[in-house]
């Protein structure tokens, strides 16, 4: 299992070294006002801008092509159900409007290096439980991940052979057995890392220390996205004369 | 510490270990040893405060411990896990370096200070930024005890510390400890490797449910029946000079590492000029020993301490 890139593009975004909260916000409100946006070229503005700063990030075109592609299809989920409901044009703004979200959080995802981003939630008083629960599914993934590798690799050392279709009973009674063991071996992991973690002193919360403070650099990455974002509302309400 | 006949179950009733009593002084150097499934790590996470004895008493730092200060003694030891991924858990080496101190309510510079002194002792500078689960076993290995060494713990607990390492990181991991020991830490290590045994202690403890022997390393070691039985062995060098005692060279005393067999030949040399003489001799039925060889040992008193 290649999970290997998660963290891949973040090292090397020119937004990288900025407070994750200041990403954070700035997204998150782009993303609730682009829900909001009903008009069609209001939300192709939306899409271009979110395209624009994806560039400015430094966020390679395959990297983004690859995260949308995984999207794509509720994307398009979204946007049928709309049409048998209320026509062409909503489905296409449905479109539009989970294309800019998505790409935004792409944004996020693919300028923040994940453990930053975990840090910025904390800051932002994101209930201490969620933002553990992320971290460790984010540490041990990889590691339950390598687990299953190699649990494969000893199968097909013993001749197993995967399922090839749901009546294969015997492949079917392998998997059903893996995954098992994958969760009984998860739970006795659990349990030595909650030792491992009381024996450095955890009791319940995950201190560390910020490295990220809110600078004139923020500001100026929150201040145009927020302010594009009230431009694009107010055109969705009619307020600007062009629109 | 102070551990007076402590027991304890698995919840499925199973009994891992049964009227333990230990007892090790500051700046000690102790191994627990004992075969598979003796209840070593067990022990060791129960020395730790993490597991709760059915029975006794375990007093630290010369305090009963208890649920009130369980987290003040627990600061005051550090425990290193078999399976450094056990105990790495932050998406970044640096990070989980911190968490101890953090933990421990040091200020910002303190951390930060304590965090670059382990990692530079671990022998990890330039890894602040890693990311663990792209890291080999042996670096893993270093981050977590860099992890433990952050805390600078009184007491370090060592669970298999050798286990799956390679010689270079083995040997760096055996000379850290002794450093830290020779600074005060007292050390108390889980292990059947019984090489590790020589160079990480100077007392043992034989385990096998429960307190099978206590000795120092030697008289232990000398004990063939007592280690048979536990399933553990003997270091090979020692097994040599045994065998080279049935062949006629007596060292006055075993040596149980590499080093202690390089000061006894050494010793040997300097009484007898410069020579260690091993007569070999084939013993054929019902005839009188031939001398078939004679090897000598060291000539040159330049060379003798290069081994």
């Amino acid at each position: 299992m290649n999970l290997g890139n998660v963290d891949g593009h973040a090292g090397a975004s020119s937004l990288r070294h900025l407070d994750a909260r200041a990403k954070i916000i700035a997204v998150l409100t782009f993303v609730v006002i682009v829900a909001l946006l009903r008009d069609l070229r209001i939300l192709a503005f939306a899409l271009v801008y979110v395209l624009a700063l994806l560039a400015v990030a430094g966020v390679p075109a395959r990297h983004l092509a690859g995260k949308y592609v995984l999207a794509l299809p509720f994307a398009l989920l979204g946007a049928f159900s709309v049409f048998f409901s209320s026509g062409l044009l909503p489905a296409a703004a449905m479109f539009l409007r989970i294309s800019a979200c998505v790409l935004s959080l792409v944004l996020l995802s693919s300028a923040t290096p994940f453990f930053d981003l975990l840090q910025g939630l904390q800051k932002l008083r994101v209930p201490r439980i969620f933002v553990n629960l992320l971290l460790f599914t984010f540490r041990y993934l990889f590691v339950i991940a390598d687990e299953m590798g190699r649990m494969s690799i000893a199968r097909k050392a013993r001749g197993a052979r995967s399922g090839r279709h749901l009546l294969d009973r015997l492949g079917m009674r392998t998997i059903s057995f893996t995954a098992g063991m994958v969760l009984v071996r998860a739970y006795e992991r659990g349990r030595r890392m909650h030792d491992a973690l009381r024996s450095r002193g955890f009791d319940g919360q995950i201190r560390t220390l910020t490295r990220f403070r809110m600078g004139v650099a923020e500001w100026l990455f929150i201040a145009p996205v927020l302010a594009f974002s009230t431009l694009l509302l107010s055109a969705e309400w009619g307020l600007l004369a062009w629109a | 510490m102070d551990a007076q006949g402590l027991s304890y179950a698995y919840d499925d009733g199973t009994v891992a270990l049964r009227d333990i009593s230990i007892s090790i002084g500051k700046g000690e150097r102790v191994a627990i040893v004992g075969p598979n499934g003796a209840g070593k790590s067990t022990l060791l996470h129960m020395l730790a405060g993490l597991k709760s004895s059915s029975s006794g008493t375990l007093n630290l730092f010369g305090e009963p411990f208890s649920r009130k200060n369980e987290r003040a003694l627990r600061s005051r030891m550090g425990l290193l896990f078999q399976d450094p991924d056990d105990q790495i858990f932050m998406p970044r080496v640096w990070d989980d370096v911190a968490f101890g101190p953090i933990n421990r309510g040091l200020d910002e510079k303190a951390v930060k200070k304590r965090v670059r002194r382990a990692l530079d002792a671990a022998g990890l500078s330039g890894y602040d930024d890693r990311v663990p689960h792209h890291l080999s076993y042996g670096e893993k290995k270093r981050v977590a005890f860099a992890g433990v060494l952050a805390m600078e713990p009184e007491l370090l607990l060592l669970d298999e510390p050798t286990a799956n390492l390679d010689p270079r990181n083995r040997r760096d991991l055996l000379s850290m400890v002794n450093r830290l020991n020779r600074r005060g830490t007292t050390v108390v290590s889980a292990t059947h490797d019984m090489e590790a045994v020589t160079e990480l202690s100077d007392r043992v403890y034989v385990l096998n449910r429960t307190i099978v022997r206590e000795g120092d390393v030697r008289e232990v070691f000398l004990d063939p029946r007592l280690l048979e039985s536990n399933n553990l062995d003997i270091p090979e060098i020692t097994k040599l000079f045994r065998l080279l005692k049935s062949f006629g060279y007596d060292p006055g005393k075993l040596p149980l590492s590499v080093d202690q067999a390089i000061a006894e030949l050494t010793r040997t040399m300097d009484e007898s000029g410069g020579h260690v003489h091993l007569h070999l001799h084939r013993h054929a039925h019902g005839q009188t020993a031939v001398p078939v060889d004679k090897a000598s040992l060291g000539k040159d008193h330049g060379h003798e301490h290069r081994i």
